[in-house]
């Protein structure tokens, strides 16, 4: 309403400025000659310059004599100078712009090219919004302004990097993990979603470095499905379709029927069948089974398609997973961090200090994990919750 | 709020511009002061409404408000608060506003300033400008609107060209804007005398301080914009006969003949029709250069994104403001009073030579800026007209130019002594002989071609013959120094606004002559630890390192430059990364000695540590920009004199002391 | 002199220089202007060995060799023919392997292109006019590429 009250101000103010100066009485003052004015100063010049000594006398003779005629030519012509009498006509057409046309053209353009119905959205403001009312994208700017001026919070850093994978980030997500691993080199876990992030980022070829990194997180941890999944696919693109049939069997051997990769698993073997790939000997299952973490490409594309809620939704479907499973098995530290984490950056403080108690709670025989737990809490400015 | 109160305000002042191109001019031709009267408030107000327009763009990228399409595809939190500002007018839509801006900026300086102009011819002008307001309005809202938004808006701007983080860059397009679109009020008053069917000596005085602005502006935006390509580049040219480029430097050709034309015309009430034309030619060429950068139709470093529609649209306005003002001017100029006339050797004869120059000059740019265009389009042929071309043409044209300056300066007016002059020159003649012979030594007498002598003498020649007008006027010779010293203090503005303007383009040309014929290029691979000598300089490759910046992290590389044993100057040149989009830039390393210039960038590294470094050495190269620099000093001071504010209310006894005057002269028969 | 006379003088003078500019323009227009050509032209055209062109067209995947130090050499090609070059100096910032650049010097007699220059423009998805338009022509230019340059295009003002 304000907004609609400023614009009619303001197109009054524009019907005014047109209006005012028809009320106005205009005489002619001889001040208005201003030609005459100007030759006159003209002359005065020409007598200084002389005084000077700037110009020889002569010269200023012929000078003086040029401008005074021009003065005589335009004092004579002011003389026939009158104004035309005010004619009805004109007058009338300029009240009719001012009322009607004026605001008529304004307006019917603003409502043409303008949008009335968006507010202002400074990003300052749109960041600011309570946690609650904030979508995904807020959530992960403010991440990233976070980060941005800590980026030496691993913890962050493996927060937001699994989103930017299901945002379809790749890159940034490649870089996210990158990141973490800086903080935690180790991180099995975060070398596997590097690797995937990587993957991903080129279109689904597995690079060699990616490659490396997946032999690597396999050979520490040969319990984890991801890595065979890549290095199976890693096989068929370097063309040792008999070794990457193998591959794709022995991941298939061991995994659980109701795993959402297993389709893509399947239509992948069975493309190699179709290009010829021979299977020597039977498939080893893989020794102990765990639950292949990170999404798979299905994920992926469903949260590519999924509305802005959904994918909300979905986020806090993976912290409340977290959550509860940290509540009934416990976890390592590094979980609790990323509980923590995940809940502040979420905007949820009370939840997080609920978290920090909890935590301390599960981890209390172990001093070192407390201890970190304190230095998280005091960084947070997180009291935990008595 | 905000952003839709400066989407309104921007409409009202199309409209405004509207109202503003119909009644006064209509007001003007039938003498009615009640529309004329409109005029002054109208352009105030347009004003205003384009600045509430300007501010609240400005304002969405302070805040980085990216429900505007505009800041979401030029602007990003992360850039310093210095470029969010100047990235208002970093891209197509902000800175044809910012042209709007400045273009209802010179009404409303107009409005309020030339109260000295008659009624009649102030709202005539005022409604002139408003026409060009009203083109350049309807193009901003109908086809290059920075008022779009984006809905729902995202949360991040994707602009973060490092190329546009440059103070340099930051100021260069305002500069060259006022420059360019200042012209667009001496358009005005030329079109508004012609309709009006008035135009004498006063009507120059009157228009003088407009082309004086403007042309002071174009001189420092141009100046600006050559030493940014300089430094920031990294290949160390400073004028690429660029179309952009030349696109800038044609307006400023004619705006200098303008200049000296409308000095004749106040004077001597001549030349009048060749100035009006000039004025409308000045602008016209303005538009021209605005359509050429702004369409896309060019290939150059300054082409915003290639919009067909865009370019019609600046086409339509180039052609109807250039054909109409062309139709406008056949019609009305063989009704003019003739103007007076003159001998060919005296003060208005050279500079009608200057103006003859200047606008052959400038034609030859021309052909050279449109002949491809044109070619491709008729025969398919694409060619580049460069460098080579353009020292043929532009460079034997301006040599008579030179030599002419300081007669001019000396000659009377009405009727000069050429011979009386030369003789005066003598001493200027024999100064700029020693100063050719003792840089010509001091350079190394066998490496200096004739050619290069030559440039030296002339470029020498207009310092000291423009100069030579001071010892000239003040008679030192004749009367002793302390009495001169009383002279040289009552000389009126004009005197030193002529001597820095001349005085100036020779420093320019010496700088020009100077690095064309002595600057040399080395282009090596060095070692760390490695030291070459090169013109007198020895220099080590010390290291390289990263460094991070602020949003970027560069690969600095460090050479000390020694002479003599002494080190001189640490260089350090660098390539930068920008972080957030991966763009490498380049930075230079300059160290000025005097005049000159040590310029090092730096290319890749090999396998064994070695990086590929460029060195320049640019003698008196300094002094291109420096002699620009005294030039716009000139124009200042030509601003400044209090003559030009002549007009308004003049005092009784003033008058009386006119009347008197008259009453003397004018019983003298004529000559 | 009467009035007719000096007028006479003035056009006679102005005539003069104008004569000679345009002499100068159009001497300037035969000598010194160069061509652009593609690769493919310089092929077909058998270009005479140090006149000056200006060769257009993207650098070749893999192409580029830096093994000469200060001496660089890359291949220029339409996606028809290719042309070698060699330059001596610092390349643009965004040189890379399939940019569209535009080379500025002459054929040695051994068809290799000496460069002087050589310019791309500093933004990532700039493709100087002349290549893009050789390509559009030659039909190698894809649609979608050339939409998402034209929507990123924005550049220097």
């Amino acid at each position: 309403m304000t907004f609609w009250l400023v614009l009619a101000i303001l197109t009054a103010a524009v019907a005014l400025t047109v209006l005012v100066p028809l009320a106005r009485s205009h005489k002619v003052h001889p001040e208005e000659r201003n030609d005459e004015a100007v030759f006159r100063a003209q002359l005065e010049e020409i007598q200084k310059d002389l005084e000077r000594g700037v110009i020889a006398p002569d010269m200023a003779e012929a000078a003086k004599i040029e401008v005074s005629r021009r003065l005589l030519a335009a004092h004579k012509e002011h003389q026939g100078d009158d104004r035309s009498a005010p004619s009805k006509m004109r007058l009338r057409s300029v009240q009719l712009t001012a009322v009607v046309l004026v605001p008529l053209a304004a307006l019917s353009l603003y409502l043409q090219f303008g949008s009335p119905e968006i507010p202002d959205q400074p990003r300052a403001m749109r960041l600011a919004q309570p946690a609650g009312e904030a979508d995904l994208d807020i959530l992960i700017a403010r991440t990233e302004d976070h980060l941005k001026e800590n980026p030496t919070d691993g913890q962050g850093w493996a927060v937001i990097a699994p989103v930017y994978m299901r945002t379809g980030q790749f890159d940034k997500a490649r870089r996210a993990f990158a990141n973490a691993l800086n903080q935690f080199p180790e991180n099995l876990e975060l070398m596997a979603g590097w690797a995937e992030a990587t993957i991903f980022e080129n279109d689904g070829k597995v690079t060699e470095e990616a490659e490396k990194v997946l032999r690597r997180v396999n050979l520490a941890k040969p319990e984890m499905l991801q890595p065979y999944y890549y290095l199976a696919m890693a096989l068929g693109q370097k063309g040792q379709i008999n070794e990457a049939l193998g591959a794709w069997n022995t991941l298939l051997k061991s995994a659980d029927p109701s795993a959402p990769w297993l389709e893509a698993a399947k239509a992948q073997r069975d493309e190699l069948i179709a290009k010829g790939a021979v299977m020597e000997g039977d498939a080893q299952p893989i020794p102990a089974v765990g639950q292949p973490k990170g999404p798979s490409a299905e994920d992926m594309e469903a949260a590519a398609q999924m509305s802005v809620e959904d994918r909300n939704a979905m986020i806090s479907q993976m912290v409340l997973t977290l959550d509860e499973r940290l509540n009934e098995q416990g976890g390592s530290f590094d979980e609790w961090g990323r509980l923590i984490q995940a809940r502040i950056i979420l905007g949820e403080q009370a939840e997080a200090a609920e978290a920090i108690a909890r935590a301390r709670e599960n981890l209390k025989d172990d001093t070192a994990a407390l201890e970190r737990i304190d230095q998280l809490a005091a960084r947070l400015n997180l009291a935990p919750a008595q | 709020m905000i952003i839709e109160l400066g989407h309104y305000a921007l409409i009202l002042a199309l409209v405004v511009a509207a109202v503003q191109s119909v009644f006064p001019v209509w007001g003007a031709l039938k003498s009615d002061h009640r529309l004329m009267g409109m005029a002054p408030g109208l352009a105030v107000l347009m004003f205003l409404l384009t600045c509430v327009a300007f501010a609240a763009l400005t304002w969405a990228y302070l805040t980085s408000d990216f429900s505007l399409l505009n800041t979401y595809q030029n602007s990003h939190s992360d850039k310093p608060l210095l470029y969010k500002f100047s990235g208002v007018w970093g891209n197509h839509e902000g800175s044809i506003l910012l042209w709007v801006l400045i273009l209802v900026l010179f009404g409303a300086l107009v409005a309020v300033f030339s109260r000295n102009v008659p009624q009649q011819l102030r709202a005539a002008t005022l409604g002139a400008q408003g026409w060009v307001s009203f083109a350049f309005l309807l193009f901003v809202i109908v086809a290059s609107n920075p008022f779009e938004r984006i809905s729902p808006a995202p949360l991040q701007g994707s602009g973060l060209n490092p190329m546009l983080q440059d103070v340099g860059l930051a100021i260069h397009p305002p500069l060259l804007y006022i420059g360019y679109v200042g012209f667009s009020i001496v358009f005005a008053f030329a079109a508004a005398a012609l309709m009006l069917g008035k135009l004498d000596a006063a009507w120059a005085r009157w228009v003088r301080p407009w082309i004086l602005v403007s042309w002071i502006f174009l001189t420092l935006g141009i100046a600006i914009g050559s030493y940014w390509a300089y430094y920031e580049l990294g290949w160390g040219g400073w004028w690429f006969w660029d179309p952009v480029e030349n696109a800038s430097f044609m307006p400023w050709l004619t705006g200098t003949a303008l200049l000296h034309s409308a000095i004749v015309m106040e004077r001597r009430d001549a030349l009048k029709v060749w100035t009006v034309f000039l004025a409308l030619l000045t602008f016209s060429l303005s538009l021209l250069g605005t359509f050429l950068v702004r369409s896309g139709v060019l290939t150059s470093v300054h082409a915003f994104a290639v919009d067909p529609a865009r370019g019609l649209f600046i086409l339509a306005i180039l052609l109807i403001f250039v054909g109409g003002s062309l139709t406008l001017f056949a019609w009305r100029a063989p009704l003019l009073r003739q103007g007076g006339l003159f001998a060919p050797i005296s003060r208005e004869g050279s500079l009608v030579l200057n103006n003859l120059f200047l606008t052959t000059a400038c034609a030859a740019v021309f052909v050279g800026t449109l002949y491809p265009l044109v070619l491709e389009a008729f025969s398919g042929d694409k060619i580049s007209v460069g460098e080579p071309f353009f020292n043929l043409t532009f460079g034997p044209i301006m040599v008579p130019v030179l030599i002419l300056i300081p007669f001019g300066q000396l000659l009377a007016w009405k009727r000069g002594d050429i011979w009386g002059v030369a003789q005066r020159l003598t001493s200027a003649f024999v100064l700029a002989i020693l100063a050719t012979a003792g840089l010509v030594w001091f350079m190394g007498a066998s490496t200096t071609s004739i050619m290069t002598a030559f440039g030296f003498g002339l470029a020498f020649w207009a310092i000291f013959g423009s100069l030579w007008e001071i010892v000239d006027r003040s008679q030192v010779f004749k009367i002793g120094f302390a009495r001169a010293m009383a002279r040289v203090k009552g000389f009126p503005p004009t005197v030193w606004s002529t001597v820095l303007g001349h005085a100036g383009l020779g420093i320019t040309v010496l700088g020009i002559v100077t690095t064309l014929a002595f600057e040399s290029e080395h282009v090596e691979v060095m070692h760390p630890g490695e030291t070459l000598e090169q013109n007198g300089y020895h220099i080590t490759y010390e290291n390289s390192w990263t460094r991070n910046g602020a949003n970027y992290q560069e690969l600095v590389s460090q050479y000390t430059l020694r002479k003599g044993g002494n080190v001189v100057g640490i260089m350090e040149p660098a390539k930068r990364a920008y972080v957030s989009s991966g763009m490498p830039m380049s930075e230079t390393s300059i160290a000025t000695f005097g005049f000159s210039q040590v310029y090092f960038a730096t290319g890749d590294t090999d396998e064994n540590g070695g990086i590929v470094t460029r060195i320049y050495f640019k003698p008196l190269i300094t002094l291109i920009w420096i002699g620009t620099l005294i030039m716009s000093l000139g124009g200042v001071i030509a601003l400044l004199d209090r003559r030009l504010r002549v007009g308004a209310p003049v005092s009784a006894r003033k008058r009386k002391a006119a009347k008197s005057a008259i009453a003397s002269a004018a019983p003298t028969p004529a000559e | 002199m009467t009035r007719k006379q000096k007028r006479l003088g003035l056009i006679g003078l102005a005539g003069i220089v104008l004569g000679a500019a345009v002499g100068l323009v159009l001497y300037g227009l035969s000598s010194s202007v160069t061509y652009f050509q593609s690769p493919t032209d310089i092929v077909a055209q058998q270009i005479e060995a140090g006149q000056r062109i200006r060769l257009g067209g993207l650098v070749e995947d893999d192409s580029l060799d830096k093994s000469g130090g200060s001496v660089i050499k890359f291949r220029v090609t339409d996606q028809a023919e290719a042309i070698p070059v060699s330059y001596k100096g610092i390349l643009p910032d965004l040189f890379r392997e399939g940019q569209g650049i535009i080379a500025e010097g002459y054929m040695d007699g051994n068809g290799v292109f000496i460069a002087d220059t050589v310019l791309a423009k500093h933004d990532e998805s700039y493709m100087p006019k002349e290549v893009y338009e050789t390509l559009k022509e030659d039909g190698h230019w894809m649609e979608e590429e050339q939409a998402a340059a034209a929507e990123q295009s924005s550049n220097v003002n």
